[in-house]
């Protein structure tokens, strides 16, 4: 009937692999939380109820990190992890885990890099293995390096097939210009082609570091008995390289917002779409930001759910799309607000009109108190019945962990989004929505894009190729 | 059924193993006396409760120029009735953080409310309120068309993976409703009416043609005095009888090559294979595993790894309610051909009589594999009952998968090695290729 979009940080959701079970109330139980001698963190969530377990290590490092001049280091090396190890090749690797039942990830983001098993709670102790192996002893081959370069690069040309995914990663690279975020798995081919075997492991050694890790399980598990394997898998020596230098604070980079752009429309021309893909958002505030909770509210009254402002509007009322929904997303030092939707090329300036006025009524502060009291009711209820789970506890844990949150953030949630008032929800749309200076990015055909748009003079725009974004 | 093979595999496992596999489903049934049929699944372990509606009426019962219909019927069950106006779902239950939603398959159409267990009472009253006074107007139907028409271009013309599922389906039915996309076709959407809209609510959203599931933390007695409640006074009718065009056996391959603007080649090749419940279709579901689940698969190996044609390729044994396809797809890398993949796809298909038997520890895995996948489903109420339900719809009856669980324990090497050579043959086959290079 309908599709929500939702936007999470990709190594969160490679630790929510498991499906969710809503326990009882909205209470989130906090993990038990270990220390190695090593300085390696180890987070259980433990939960009996099915005889399954997830094993991840989740690395402080992503591809912001990446060697200058040579970005995509990071997914080339997180990509690379199951291609040998410990002597093993990719393919007993691939047959060790799966001959178990057992699937695996591996993960790179902006900020993070992921690496997993999940399988069967007896198996635990194989499982393990693989991913002390995996993890501390990748080989690197030299002829599977180039072959994971090889077709990474294949991939990456494949982007021009998805009219949302290229509408997503113009947009993103247009806001977060003068970061090092939001450029997607690599800023050129040309910085990519430049990566060696050599700069592979050296990342690796570099942030594959018991300090820089943190394991989390979850599932039915043997804490005791795991626990000295662990010891063993994980300990002291099993790390490569040397410890790291203290971690480079960046600016935040949400406050001051985005210099002006002289063209904020950028159509990428794809004349073969009978759709535009279609991307509208500005920098948003920090998730340490005291606004937090209503910006959360207002997002969920804007675009989060069906009888939101957007959707009501765009698909109810005007039939012009059949999904739509907004975002909030959050990097340490940056935070994005997004709304994306698609629309047949004729209808797209029509869609982006729209959006834009329903931004500029909100900014004017044209929310009801109902409006206000129905998203909050909406995002009490659904935490409760969507994210009170171990796997939701896994996220929220390391949300609030990775952000320096404090202990009490996993179960903050819903006394802080019961608490937000409906002047505080008109204040933050007033400080955080920005229409004037929204970047909007659209992939579809320019020759029926652009002409309603330059006729409703909305912004400038610029129309550009498949190549400008390869 | 892939579907339907998790879940007996789950249990065939269980059985020889015991311990961490032994799950059972306690299923109760009841039927009012004009039709409706009940099953419930009580868990309480978390105080939200699913409350699903299957109703047997999808794409095949749709009649020449109506592609589509069942679709843009269960966008219409949510703008309201005579007594509850377009907003209730959303004011009840997802207003208050409930997931409301539905779908439409081939076979059958779900709609469904995930709740915390004390407004269930609601979902039953107004689940039962769309099923008599659904409003049913022009209007309404011609916004909610240009809905439906952006999601066939979101899911279909602009999707690479969505163009070569319609097309496969297509060129492998040809008389079978199988082949008519379940979201229809643009110019059928366009001229759908009202009329035939309301003749398909009168024909398939009567009792005796839908079966409500109840799984999580609710109290049995009451439910089903609510239900009685709210549907008891429904009239029994007839229950709608399926005529579908029987689809001639296949004599000779089939191809079809769509010219697109991709940066490599797809392809997806399709074999006609048994219903579900059908005898061979455990083996194929083995087989599907063995050769493209993970990268160990015989597949991943010979045509990703070994040979770099692909950068992915994926198979599986779809059996819904009357014969499927077994549905092999692929992206090339590069410049290399589909025709290239196929002939070492072929390769490796013969392999499996000559050089390379399959061994009864790919059976194992294969097993294994799938048990993972049914736990990770299962594990909330919701889950359950989409498994439980898909049975019911497909099979009849939803405690059948305690009788097939033997005809899984049951897969030999040899079985596996027949079904490949019986059903994955030339002429029983279709293949459709994306190429690139404009339309």
């Amino acid at each position: 009937m309908r599709k929500k979009i939702k936007s999470l940080r990709t190594a969160l959701i490679s630790f929510v692999l498991l499906v969710s079970t809503p326990s009882s109330a909205a209470t989130l139980k906090p993990p038990i939380i270990e220390k190695l001698s090593n300085g390696l963190e180890i987070a259980w969530f433990e939960d009996a109820r099915f005889p399954l377990i997830d094993l991840g290590l989740y690395i402080d490092s992503g591809s912001v990190d990446d060697p200058k001049g040579k970005s995509g280091t990071a997914e080339l090396m997180s990509s690379s992890l199951f291609r040998g190890a410990a002597g093993l090749s990719m393919e007993a690797l691939a047959r060790s885990s799966e001959r178990l039942g057992a699937s695996r990830y591996s993960s790179a983001s902006d900020e993070s890099m992921a690496i997993g098993f999940h399988g069967l709670a007896k198996n635990a102790p194989e499982l393990l293995s693989l991913l002390a192996k995996v993890a501390l002893q990748p080989d690197f081959p030299e002829t599977e390096v180039q072959e994971q370069k090889a077709r990474l690069a294949d991939r990456w040309g494949h982007i021009g097939d998805y009219a949302d995914t290229l509408a997503g990663l113009a947009f993103s690279r247009r806001l977060t210009a003068e970061t090092p975020y939001g450029r997607g798995s690599f800023t050129s081919m040309a910085e990519f082609q430049k990566i060696t075997r050599n700069d592979v492991s050296a990342f690796h050694q570099k942030y594959f570091r018991p300090e820089n890790a943190i394991l989390l399980i979850s599932g039915r598990t043997d804490r005791e008995k795991l626990r000295k394997l662990i010891d063993e898998a994980l300990g002291e020596k099993a790390w490569p390289g040397v410890a790291n230098e203290t971690k480079v604070k960046r600016p935040n980079y949400s406050e001051p917002r985005l210099a002006k752009l002289r063209e904020r429309i950028l159509i990428i021309h794809r004349p073969q779409l009978t759709q535009a893909s279609i991307r509208i958002g500005f920098r948003g505030p920090l998730v340490t930001s005291p606004d937090h909770y209503p910006t959360m509210v207002l997002n969920a009254l804007l675009g989060e759910h069906f009888h939101s402002r957007l959707n009501s509007l765009l698909r109810d009322k005007l039939g012009l799309t059949y999904s739509v929904g907004s975002s909030f997303s959050f990097e340490r030092e940056l935070g994005v607000f997004s709304i994306a939707s698609s629309t047949r090329n004729q209808t797209g300036a029509q869609l982006i009109t729209k959006t834009l006025q329903v931004l500029q009524e909100l900014k004017s502060g044209a929310i009801s108190e109902a409006e206000v009291e129905t998203a909050k009711e909406y995002l009490v209820g659904s935490f409760s019945i969507s994210s009170a789970s171990p796997a939701s506890a896994v996220s929220r844990w390391l949300m609030g962990r990775i952000h320096g949150l404090g202990p009490e953030y996993l179960n903050e949630y819903i006394p802080r989004i019961r608490a937000v008032t409906h002047a505080e929800v008109i204040e933050a749309a007033r400080k955080h929505l920005d229409p004037d200076h929204a970047v909007i990015t659209a992939a579809g055909d320019a020759s029926l894009l652009e002409p309603d748009l330059r006729a409703l003079k909305i912004a400038p725009l610029r129309r550009i190729g498949l190549k400008d974004i390869l | 059924m892939r579907f339907l093979a998790v879940c007996v595999l789950l249990i065939s496992t269980a059985c020889r193993s015991g311990s961490d596999l032994d799950l059972k489903f306690d299923i109760k049934q009841e039927t009012l006396s004009n039709g409706l049929k009940i099953l419930f699944i009580e868990d309480h372990s978390a105080p939200v409760v699913s409350y699903q509606t299957w109703v047997r009426a999808g794409s095949v019962d749709e009649k020449d120029g109506g592609t589509g219909l069942a679709h843009l019927f269960e966008h219409l069950m949510f703008k309201g009735t005579k007594t509850h106006g377009p907003g209730a779902f959303f004011e009840q239950f997802e207003a208050k953080g409930s997931q409301v939603n539905a779908f439409t398959t081939r076979d059958y159409t779900v709609y469904y409310e995930v709740l915390p267990s004390a407004l269930l009472p609601k979902a039953i009253e107004l689940e039962a309120d769309r099923l008599r006074g659904l409003n049913l107007d022009q209007k309404l139907l011609n916004s909610e068309r240009l809905v439906v028409l952006e999601e066939r271009r979101l899911r279909v013309e602009n999707s690479p993976e969505g163009k070569l599922q319609e097309a496969i389906w297509a060129l492998s039915f040809q008389s079978h409703p199988y082949g008519n996309p379940v979201i229809g076709t643009t110019q059928d959407l366009l001229t759908l009416d009202i009329e035939r809209l309301v003749a398909f609510y009168d024909t398939y959203y009567q009792p005796s043609n839908i079966t409500l599931l109840v799984s999580g933390d609710f109290n049995r007695k009451e439910t089903l005095a609510l239900i009685r409640k709210h549907y008891g006074a429904f009239q029994k009718k007839k229950k709608p009888i399926r005529t579908v065009a029987r689809e001639p056996e296949q004599t000779g391959e089939r191809r079809l090559i769509i010219r697109e603007e991709l940066a490599s080649e797809r392809f997806a090749r399709a074999y006609h294979i048994p219903a579900a419940g059908e005898s061979d279709s455990y083996a194929l579901d083995v087989l599907s595993n063995i050769l493209f689940a993970g990268r160990s698969s015989r597949a991943h190996r010979r045509l990703v790894e070994e040979k770099q044609l692909l950068l992915s390729i994926g198979g599986t044994a779809l059996t819904p309610a009357h014969p499927g396809l077994f549905v092999i797809s692929g992206m090339l890398r590069g410049q290399h051909r589909t025709e290239e993949a196929e002939a070492a796809l072929d390769q490796l298909l013969g392999e499996l009589e000559t050089t390379s038997p399959v061994t009864p520890e790919e059976i194992k895995t294969a097993i294994r594999q799938l048990t993972v996948q049914i736990f990770d489903g299962i594990r909330t109420p919701h889950g359950l009952g989409q498994l439980i339900g898909t049975i019911d719809a497909i099979l009849g009856d939803p405690e059948l998968y305690a009788d097939e669980a033997e005809h899984y324990s049951r897969v030999t090497p040899a079985d596996v090695t027949r079904v490949a050579r019986e059903y994955l043959q030339p002429n029983n086959r279709s293949v459709v290729i994306l190429r690139p290079g404009g339309k």
